[in-house]
């Protein structure tokens, strides 16, 4: 793995604009950075990510399967009580999920460590799937890049055939904040694959969901909603005041309500706990567990919900190394042993690696100038070394 | 929009696996190609436009705060007037949505938008119903819309298609089924999503809303961050 700078191309905004990206810049800073690339060997990706991506989900799996009936591990995830039957049905139903991310320390000497698994609401999607490859077609016909060069991204054609998989025939509703441009451009992107697979794929916002008298969540217009993919993320639904009509609506959710057992912080602390000294992951513990004592003087703290790197703590040596402030935490802790993001001319890098269904699909890099990936983090195209 | 990536050039094509005897092509790691039907060029805003989803395509529909002003517009005539106008009122009465108190009635439907229901219904006393605005007819017989009563939209509900909060709108109206009918003060003709025009309630609907959101907007919005503050997604 190596950070490789090249001039961007001058007209990448146009590119941009053709490709219908259109939250590349935020507030006058680059999200979108082709002022480098990162390489990668085949091996690096197919022996360091690709395979402990498809092994570490099917430990998530096992491990929804035992949660989902077991009130203490339910509890130290913070998850309230009244939305357990939801979780645990949507999980006997075995409702199919979409898609995820998972997080990696990862610079390519030795094996990649989990940091977190965005199972639930995860982003950066478009751009991994479709600039980031328009990226590499266009470096390949100019010759800007080498010849030859791949990437690990089948995300358009997994997302496309999964949603052909999965959704039912009548639609998906997709449900978010409108005036949130990142949000709003992942929806635009899963409605357009959706669109692909066949299927009507209305925008909603999430605020105009509503609820009739016989406990079906509806659209705007006051029909029945069949499949409602939303991006927003189950502890809030839970939260919400109609979280609580979740369990017994007929409506399926993508991503459906089991993927709120793994898209928690907590989980990384179970999975220790199932799978002890596994190379791909970190110690971690529950704050209130004693046992966290044996991380010693340098530990992360998250917070079980959060995100984009938000009320993330490390801590060094005894020492506060960086933190992040923001509106999560109040739901609780966990610590994990440091695995300090890899430093590349100063950047500090932080591997996304793509599930679609149980597949692992795909790669994304971003860019930090701290040891926290927050949502100042940039956005680096990646290939494969020919 | 459609890119198709090359066909792998001789040096993907590596030997099989031991064993299998055949010489296979590298799979490549990428997709092949990528469509985009949407998003391409336009951005998201394409997405609200009429024909790439038939829940969007839209009717020509009039609208009229009285009977007087539907015969004297003469875009229809009289009889149609008076025949819509009844089977507005007859269908109000029967099928406005109820609420159990005046505050959750105008949390939809906005300050002076409610009334008492046995003022309009005995089988409606002791709740509250939202006023009848507005009509909502065809453009043409031809159509065969459903003639609707319309209520008024309280602005803090008042979204355009982009989500965004339309500030000092004037005359938006909703539809008993909770679709929602932007109407520019003055203007008799207006575009409603087909959905809208042709969903109707028959019999009187409780749809509560603003149920999901709360938690998020409360969260994610607080902003301070100085990244891409707002939003749902685990970036």
């Amino acid at each position: 793995m190596r950070r490789v700078p090249i001039p961007e191309r001058p007209d990448w905004r146009l590119h941009a604009a053709r490709a219908g990206f259109t939250f590349h810049t935020f507030d006058g800073a680059p999200y979108w950075d082709e002022s480098a690339y990162y390489a990668f060997g085949l091996a690096e990706i197919e022996d360091a990510i690709e395979a402990p991506s498809a092994a570490l989900h099917a430990l998530c799996l096992a491990f929804v399967d035992r949660a989902v009936r077991d009130a203490a591990i339910l509890r130290s995830l913070r998850i309230p009580e009244h939305a357990w039957d939801a979780i645990r049905a949507s999980w006997d139903r075995r409702d199919p999920g979409l898609y995820g991310r998972f997080d990696f320390s990862y610079g390519g000497d030795g094996p990649a460590k989990l940091l977190e698994y965005n199972a639930d609401t995860p982003t950066a999607l478009y751009e991994s799937a479709v600039f980031q490859w328009l990226w590499l077609e266009d470096g390949l016909a100019r010759g800007r890049l080498p010849a030859g060069a791949d990437q690990f991204n089948t995300l358009h054609e997994a997302l496309v055939a999964r949603l052909a998989a999965v959704a039912p025939p009548e639609g998906v509703a997709f449900a978010g904040f409108a005036d949130a441009p990142e949000d709003r451009g992942t929806l635009a992107y899963l409605q357009d694959c959706a669109l692909q697979a066949g299927r009507a794929a209305p925008f909603l916002p999430v605020e105009a969901i509503g609820l009739d008298a016989d406990g079906r969540f509806v659209d705007a217009a006051g029909a029945p909603i069949g499949c409602l993919f939303k991006l927003y993320p189950w502890e809030w639904m839970f939260a919400d005041p109609f979280g609580r009509a979740v369990g017994a609506a007929t409506t399926r959710f993508l991503e459906p309500p089991w993927k709120a057992v793994l898209s928690n912080k907590g989980l990384l602390a179970h999975l220790w706990a199932m799978a002890p000294g596994h190379p791909n992951l970190l110690p971690t513990f529950f704050e209130e567990d004693p046992a966290k004592a044996a991380l010693g003087r340098s530990f992360v703290k998250k917070p079980l919900y959060g995100r984009e790197g938000a009320n993330v703590l490390i801590v060094r040596d005894g020492a506060v190394a960086a933190r992040d402030e923001g509106p999560y935490g109040g739901a609780g802790y966990v610590r994990q042993a440091l695995a300090a993001l890899p430093d590349f001319a100063g950047r500090r890098a932080l591997v996304g690696s793509w599930m679609v269904g149980d597949r692992p699909a795909g790669l994304c890099v971003r860019e930090s100038d701290g040891l926290i990936t927050t949502d100042r983090a940039r956005f680096v195209p990646h290939l494969i070394d020919p | 929009m459609t890119e198709t990536a090359p066909a792998p050039d001789a040096d993907d094509v590596a030997a099989g696996g031991p064993g299998t005897g055949f010489a296979a092509a590298r799979r490549s790691k990428r997709s092949a190609a990528v469509s985009l039907v949407l998003v391409a060029g336009a951005g998201a805003a394409a997405l609200t436009l009429g024909g790439l989803d038939p829940s969007q395509r839209e009717e020509e529909a009039l609208v009229y705060g009285t009977l007087g002003a539907c015969i004297a517009q003469q875009l229809r005539g009289a009889e149609a007037c008076i025949a819509a106008y009844k089977t507005a009122q007859e269908t109000y009465a029967a099928t406005a949505p109820r609420y159990e108190t005046e505050a959750d009635c105008q949390r939809h439907h906005g300050t002076g938008g409610c009334t008492p229901g046995a003022q309009v219904t005995e089988a409606a006393r002791g709740r509250y119903l939202p006023v009848m605005a507005a009509f909502m007819m065809g453009r043409t017989d031809a159509q065969d819309l459903p003639v609707q009563p319309l209520y008024p939209h309280a602005p803090e509900e008042e979204h355009d298609e982009a989500g965004t909060a339309t500030a000092g709108h004037g005359g938006g109206y909703c539809t008993g089924a909770g679709g929602r009918v932007a109407y520019a003060g003055g203007a008799s003709r207006v575009h409603v999503p087909a959905s809208v025009a042709r969903t109707t309630s028959a019999t009187p609907r409780t749809i509560s809303r603003g149920g999901f959101g709360g938690t998020g907007r409360a969260t994610a919005f607080s902003g301070g961050s100085g990244g891409r503050a707002g939003g749902s997604g685990g970036g």
